[in-house]
């Protein structure tokens, strides 16, 4: 039976210092963040798509409101939150993802939410990366106060195959002339915004450096990416690397996430080092596609142990360390920054460049199934899965397919989707592990 | 009420509404008459520049009404009932009948059926899919670089369907395309004035016909028909109903606004694209003939989709005000559902200040599975209207 318990354990294992240092880090930049707000310096609240490196790089303080939502999650503050949404006379059952700020917004008492609440924003810089979240942010930046800019998107599908091999040393070659250009001008644009908003100069020579800390501490995950995936068994697990890459790269193009990337790489080479397996009995190697189980990262530590299935692969490092990386770019800073901030939702969303690199990463990481979590509550959910799930399956890497909304903990099943991961298992991987 | 038999023994009426009701003997005809056939996804391809190439512009609807067998195996739960529709027509119904496709950035979800049968043709080259345009549109932000860039992708169709065609889209061509479209929205929009306040002659369901079926012809063919239907409309008895405003998923078919008016709605006006937003805005002929296409892509009424909240408000007052509706409907198809996000703001600055009250309709799919509770949402409305109306 205590063992059965284990399986509502929502808080993972931290076996990793740099996963805690990341937190306690996050914890103090929050702290040190509200003084300055209220003391009247400008505070950006912006999406996941937008360029911080351009904050970085004017000394702007910001926010990505998708990562405040998985903060709030991992709090297991969101189904609270949603209900300040359903009282306004919105729907909470849908969006919970990119609504969570929104909520807070909403919420009467906003320091009681993580880490003394999220300060007043602004400025809020978004891609609207679907129609809805355009919506959303409007809501936002009426209830915040803050002055919405958002920057256009442009899809002109002509990013090559086996883009990872051109992001970080051709990335010219990820988009057209056209493309490239245009993206550009959108971020000229806005410097020119944030300038006349915050009468703040841009300097494109502290932009490089933190294009230049952008790339050292992609190098170092990489270098972890590359260590996990070839050492079985693994050193460690998404419970571990997760939170320790999200928190640092939210501080991405800084001295010290450069330097915790570098410790993150360390920490895991010492434990390959030193022969210290985070599942000593493992079996079996799971990649998780999709957003985090932000509420319940102890998900994965029942299938540790029950199975010796350990999760070692999710997008976070994944992406961090082939997506992010741009060398090569001192003639051009902002063409190549561009090709950054507009493509992620290219590789990580736009078949067949998703699926194609999550084959790739299932090779790579030595990977025998694969759970894919797609979001319940997303409108904009839809990667082409039927064609993630081939491409996959054709390959030899079984897919379990799990619906659920990684943002509000009220409507997650422990039992079916244990069940569903379950089954993956037994019934799929096992049995060919045998033959 | 539904579609009545003064409509359906108008000839003209009749015939607009055979073209509505089996699209694809439209497409099928043409195709088999030699006809050059450029297939529209999407609520913003100009049509003038397919015209131009002496091509003829078709357009591709997602309310297909058999099994949607391909569409349930390919697709995603997030896609709702007019995107399974749309692919079941593009991947089955119509297939080998599309020679080429242009997509229109006016739905997130038509870039994602663009992608999708793009690596469809990776995966299954065996399928008989046309060959694929996407026209990336920005359709919110108001400012030049959005013009700028709308007259590239503009530029950029012209020159694909030269190659398709084989014939040059000159200046003068475009023009004279330009003005054949601008007649057939203003001969829809003198249609239209007959879903009026003070002088309502036709129904929705029948203005969904009158509009849908001329979609589906030869324009000087439709110009024809709908003038014939306003002139024979105008002896029609008054449509009766509670007067309503409708925003939300693109209405395909008349099911949802016969059943409406069944229970005491007539749908007087809508902000979608089955409707009377396709005709709603008209093309600048004293401009360069791509700028004035592109500048009508801004001048539209705002998207339920794409539209900024403020935009929207401001847009459904003026059609509240325009239609002079008793009543206001949003309804939403399961997962379309990016209106409710407006709808509390537009309550609020828009129906309260007028009295106006309004139903919204959620998680709908099709075909119908619910039908007598959508229809006690429409008496409700209709009652509420009533007494807004008389009150
Ligand atoms: S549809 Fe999905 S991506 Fe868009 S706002 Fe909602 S949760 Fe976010």
């Amino acid at each position: 039976m205590a063992e059965e318990k284990k399986a509502y354990e929502t808080r993972s294992i931290k076996r990793l210092e740099a996963t805690k240092t990341a937190s306690a880090y996050q914890k103090e930049w929050f702290k040190s963040l509200k003084p300055r707000v209220e003391a009247g310096e400008p505070f950006a609240l912006v999406g996941a798509d937008a360029p911080m490196e351009i904050l970085r790089a004017m000394d702007i303080p910001f926010v990505v409101y998708q990562w405040w939502t998985a903060i709030c999650a991992a709090k297991q503050m969101n189904t609270q939150m949603y209900g300040y949404i359903r009282d306004a006379g919105y729907r909470d059952d849908i969006c919970s993802y990119c609504s969570t700020a929104y909520a807070c917004a909403l919420d009467p008492h906003p320091e009681e939410g993580p880490w003394g609440g999220l300060p007043k924003p602004s400025i809020l810089i978004t891609q609207s990366e679907c129609a809805v979240m355009g919506k959303i942010e409007n809501l936002m930046a009426e209830a915040f106060g803050a002055e919405q800019y958002t920057m256009q998107r442009y899809y002109e599908p002509v990013i090559t195959d086996k883009w990872w091999e051109k992001t970080i040393e051709h990335w010219d070659q990820l988009a057209n002339e056209r493309r490239r250009a245009f993206f550009e001008r959108e971020l000229r644009d806005l410097i020119a915004f944030l300038e006349q908003k915050t009468g703040r100069m841009f300097d494109m020579n502290r932009l490089r450096e933190i294009m230049d800390y952008v790339n050292e501490q992609d190098y170092w995950y990489r270098k972890t990416r590359d260590l996990i995936a070839e050492t079985k068994p693994c050193p460690v697990t998404i419970s571990d690397t997760v939170n320790a890459v999200m928190q640092a790269q939210w501080q991405r193009g800084t001295k010290w996430a450069t330097e915790h990337a570098k410790s993150l790489y360390e920490e895991v080479k010492f434990r390959v080092d030193n022969n210290m397996p985070a599942v000593p009995n493992e079996r079996i190697r799971l990649m998780w596609i999709g957003r985090g189980l932000w509420f319940n990262l102890g998900f994965y530590n029942y299938f540790e142990e029950k199975y010796g299935a350990a999760f070692i692969w999710s997008m976070y490092l994944g992406l961090a360390a082939d997506a992010y990386g741009r060398e090569n770019y001192e003639s051009d800073p902002l063409k190549a920054l561009g090709t950054r901030f507009s493509m992620i939702t290219d590789f990580l969303h736009t078949p067949p460049f998703n699926s194609e690199w999550f084959l790739k990463e299932a090779r790579h990481n030595q990977v025998d199934g694969v759970v894919l979590l797609t979001s319940e509550n997303c409108m904009n959910n839809g990667d082409f899965y039927y064609n993630m799930v081939k491409t996959l399956e054709d390959n030899g890497f079984p897919v379990c397919l799990l619906r659920a909304d990684p943002a509000d903990a009220k409507k997650w099943n422990q039992e079916t989707m244990t069940a569903a991961v379950e089954d993956l298992i037994v019934n799929r991987i096992e049995p060919k592990l045998k033959k | 009420m539904a579609i009545r038999n003064e409509a359906l023994s108008c000839s003209a009426f009749a015939k607009l509404k055979a073209a509505y009701d089996d699209r694809k003997a439209v497409l099928s005809g043409w195709k088999a008459g030699g006809k050059k056939v450029v297939c529209i996804a999407g609520y913003d391809v100009p049509e003038e520049i397919i015209l131009a190439a002496d091509m003829l512009p078709f357009r591709v609807t997602g309310y297909y009404g058999g099994a949607r067998k391909s569409a349930e195996k390919y697709l995603e739960y997030s896609f709702g009932a007019i995107w399974k529709g749309l692919w079941e027509s593009i991947a089955e119904d119509y297939a080998g009948l599309m020679d080429y496709l242009v997509f229109s950035s006016s739905s997130d979800m038509f870039l994602k059926l663009y992608y999708y049968f793009r690596t469809m043709q990776r995966l299954e080259p065996e399928r008989p899919l046309p060959e694929l345009k996407y026209l990336d549109f920005e359709l919110v932000e108001h400012v030049f670089k959005t013009q700028e860039r709308n007259e590239r992708e503009l530029r950029d169709l012209i020159e694909t369907v030269e190659g398709w065609s084989g014939n040059r889209v000159s200046p003068d061509a475009l023009r004279e395309a330009i003005a054949l479209c601008n007649e057939y929205r203003d001969v829809l929009t003198e249609f239209s004035a007959l879903r009026g306040k003070d002088n309502c002659r036709v129904t929705g369901s029948e203005a969904l016909v009158v509009i849908g079926g001329s979609m589906f012809m030869e324009r000087h063919e439709a110009i024809d028909l709908v003038r014939a239907v306003t002139e024979a409309a105008k002896g029609w008895k008054k449509a009766e109903g509670v007067r309503v405003y409708y925003v939300g998923s693109p209405q395909e078919t008349t099911e949802v606004y016969e059943l409406a008016e069944a229970n005491g709605v007539n749908i007087v006006g809508e902000d979608h694209d089955m409707g009377a937003r396709m005709f709603d805005t008209q093309v600048r002929t004293s401009i360069e003939p791509v700028s004035a296409l592109a500048e009508r892509l801004l001048n539209r009424m705002p998207s339920s989709e794409k539209g900024s909240i403020a935009a929207r408000v401001k847009a459904i007052g003026e059609k509240l005000e325009e239609t002079g509706a008793d009543g206001f409907l949003t309804y939403m198809n399961n997962n379309d559902e990016a209106y409710v996000w407006d709808y509390p703001s537009i309550r609020k600055n828009v129906l309260e200040p007028r009295g106006i009250p309004s139903v919204t309709v959620q998680k709908q799919t099709w075909p119908l599975t619910e039908p007598e509770t959508l229809a006690a949402q429409m008496r409700e409305l209709a009652a509420m209207g009533k007494e807004a109306h008389h009150g």
